[in-house]
């Protein structure tokens, strides 16, 4: 079974394919792991295992071709992230952990603190219409008949979002289309049931936070250091933080 | 064996004017508290030549640092430098050490004796007015949880041995210490330090270690009126008849115990 991690980068205003650099080194300065990135940019970077060049997504939201993750991945299991984290940690852990479930996702994320985040502001059409609370920010999957039947779903709900949005979550029906809702609604159609495990990555949005993030961001030993707080989670950042990550 | 361990570090009285604060009688009361709710061996830690039958044991050490503190507008000498040895002092397997001004009024606190943990201590508190106060909360803005050393259980084993040396060697480089961890406040404090040295254990982040004790911390603070050792004004008045209590303006509890 072949296990490598799989990152979309399509460039707007934003350098995503360089978030996806310094995410893929901090992957390899924690583990042995192949990683893909899919890109419609000509790159070459000795992080990446393999790049797949892929024609630009429509819009300024550059989101699309998320939804074939599972036609593109060259992996048996595949850990898909978004690029704008950082990893300090060894994804074998994950891939060990992960490897009995078809699909998992993430379902629960942290403050830099490491305590779990309960504030449901950038989740009200996912709580008011109880749909599967999970995050598109890190997920897995194997090749297999349920993942392959999820991703067919997710294509008819991300195809057609409008229409889906409006009949899976018509309270606070999101006016856009997102890879989180349209993941949350074909689980929900497939009433597929994620189990929960203790690798929710830390979500730096601020309002997932009682207060404002600290300044202080620093590495020490190559750890790093969020205030007083070391990283172990996965680290899903905000603007401006790749600065001191890079 | 099972025991409270209670410290009283003074400054020798000069001519025999009354101390305003009097860690002595203050702890002669905390124990007779503990006796009468909880039944347990109390042993005292002392700098002072002072004897009793009312203590299990009683415990020298020397003094070797002070430091003041403003209590209810007045600056009293305030010597907290020695819990961190408690590890070392206490006569007792499974030990509770409680400030003297926490004052016992039920025997919730009995059954840490029976948790089969290491270290319990309290991270949050309630008011006794409801009062928020974030600055107690943390160390700093986007500092570490804050965890009282007003009261706290431990049993003697190598894992609270680290915490204790840990916590005095937080003390011994305060200076270092209070820098990197963003407080204002020079003065050294215990919950200070042993709030670093748990964060420090847990890997330098946020744990489910240590547990709470069992009972919440219900405290009143400096500037709170004492009106009698049921009735405390902060806002507004407030009994706590029954509860256990932390009553910081030592001040007022020492006049109210002389009297």
């Amino acid at each position: 079974m072949t296990r490598g991690v799989l990152l979309f980068a399509e460039n707007t205003d934003i350098n995503y394919v360089n978030q996806a650099q310094i995410l893929a080194r901090s992957i390899k300065s924690n583990g042995n792991m192949p990683i893909t990135l899919v890109t419609n940019d000509e790159i070459r970077s000795e992080y990446f295992d393999t790049v797949i060049n892929i024609p630009a997504s429509e819009g300024t939201w550059k989101i699309n071709n998320r939804i074939n993750a599972y036609d593109i991945s060259p992996y048996d299991e595949t850990i898909v992230m978004d690029v704008d984290m950082f990893c300090p940690v060894d994804l074998n852990q994950y891939f060990d952990l992960l490897c009995d479930e078809d699909l998992w996702f993430t379902t629960k994320v942290y403050t830099y603190r490491n305590t779990p985040v309960h504030s449901s502001y950038y989740r009200r059409s996912v709580d008011a219409n109880n749909l599967p609370n999970i995050y598109v920010g890190m997920y897995y999957f194997k090749k297999s008949l349920k993942a392959s039947k999820f991703f067919d779903t997710l294509k008819q709900a991300h195809n057609n979002w409008q229409e889906y949005y409006t009949t899976y979550a018509p309270q606070y029906t999101q006016t856009f289309a997102s890879i989180d809702i349209s993941t949350s609604i074909a689980l929900h159609i497939l009433n597929y049931t994620i189990t929960e495990y203790d690798i929710g990555f830390v979500h730096l949005k601020p309002r997932v936070h009682d207060c404002d993030l600290p300044e202080d961001i620093h590495f020490v030993e190559n750890k790093l250091f969020i205030g007083n707080f070391l990283q172990n989670r996965i680290v899903h950042y905000i603007e401006g933080f790749e600065d001191v990550l890079r | 064996m099972n025991g409270v361990l209670l410290y009283a570090i003074q400054e020798d009285i000069v001519n025999f004017s009354k101390p305003k604060v009097d860690y002595l009688k203050l702890a002669e009361y905390c124990a007779s508290q503990i006796d009468k709710h909880m039944s347990l061996p109390v042993s005292l830690i002392t700098n002072t030549s002072y004897t009793s039958k009312k203590f299990d044991k009683i415990i020298n050490v020397n003094l070797h640092s002070r430091q003041t503190k403003k209590i209810a507008g007045q600056q009293i000498v305030w010597l907290n430098f020695d819990r961190c040895k408690c590890w070392d002092l206490t006569p007792y397997k499974n030990t509770l050490v409680m400030d003297t001004d926490f004052i016992i009024k039920n025997s919730s606190l009995c059954s840490v004796f029976d948790s089969g943990k290491d270290l319990l201590i309290n991270k949050s508190y309630t008011d006794v007015n409801s009062r928020k106060d974030k600055t107690v909360e943390r160390l700093a803005e986007h500092g570490i949880d804050m965890y009282w050393a007003t009261v706290f259980y431990f049993n003697k084993n190598p894992k609270t041995k680290i915490f204790f040396n840990l916590v005095e060697h937080i003390q011994n480089n305060w200076s270092y210490y209070r820098m990197l961890y963003s407080i204002g406040n020079r003065k050294f404090r215990n919950d200070f330090a042993f709030s670093i040295a748990i964060h420090m254990l847990n890997g330098y982040t946020t744990s489910d270690w240590p547990c709470p004790l069992p009972d919440p911390l219900v405290s009143s603070f400096d500037n709170d009126t004492v009106f009698d050792l049921d009735i405390v004004q902060g806002d507004f008045l407030t009994s706590t008849r029954g509860l256990n209590t932390h009553i910081m303006n030592k001040v007022a509890l020492t006049e109210l115990l002389h009297d």
